[in-house]
């Protein structure tokens, strides 16, 4: 599957909202994005891209744009 | 408003500059533990925190989370760029009440926080109020 659709689905999973909502508009603070489903953003998305998020990538994870930067730096490209 | 935070006010002329809640279902956290395990804790509570959670309470942790996110909305109004999870330690002073210390943020010296946890059925609800 290609990472960007990869990304979308945890995405979807994680914050509980339709694969379609999701968009470089989105941002944690949002309804669906609570502290909550950060917890479970940040595990999936080390579980299933197999990378370990510092503290400080989980500080700075702050929306979709972001995500994708991030997952950059652990040579996920998109 | 808490009646030690009133007290507070009225004998220190401080006023409120936020105030914040939050709720946690348990079953979230459960699952989410249950399916990741402790260790993605770490990144979100301090050692001491994490060192003084009995997971087998599992509204403890759901109200500590309840508690970090309260603080955060509370003092959101006053920040440029709003706290994280780890500038948040939620403690516990003699009396039995939570209190709050900041962790690598330097303009909170003159902020004070009332900190308040309850726990009903399925849920954890916290409230934070900001005083300076």
């Amino acid at each position: 599957m290609e990472n960007l659709e990869k990304l979308k689905e945890i995405f979807s999973e994680a914050l509980s909202i339709d694969k379609s909502k999701i968009n470089d508009n989105l941002s944690h603070g949002s309804d669906e994005w609570d502290s909550v489903s950060h917890m479970v953003l940040i595990s999936q998305l080390e579980e299933k891209f197999n990378i370990s998020i510092d503290i400080d990538e989980v500080i700075d994870m702050s929306s979709f744009v972001k995500a994708k930067e991030i997952l950059k730096k652990h040579q996920i490209n998109f | 408003m808490t009646r030690t935070a009133f007290y507070w006010l009225y004998c220190n002329n401080a006023m409120i500059v936020g105030v914040g809640i939050d709720l946690v279902k348990k079953s979230r956290i459960k699952s989410l533990l249950k399916r990741y395990g402790s260790s993605f804790l770490s990144k979100f509570l301090a050692p001491e925190e994490i060192a003084g959670i009995d997971l087998k309470k599992i509204e403890h942790l759901c109200g500590l989370i309840a508690a970090k996110e309260a603080v955060i909305k509370a003092t959101s109004i006053i920040l440029k760029q709003p706290l994280n999870f780890l500038n948040i330690v939620v403690c516990k002073k003699v009396s039995g009440w939570p209190c709050v210390e900041f962790r690598k943020i330097a303009n909170l010296s003159k902020v004070k926080i009332f900190l308040s946890i309850t726990h009903e059925a399925d849920y954890s609800v916290a409230i934070a109020i900001c005083e300076k």
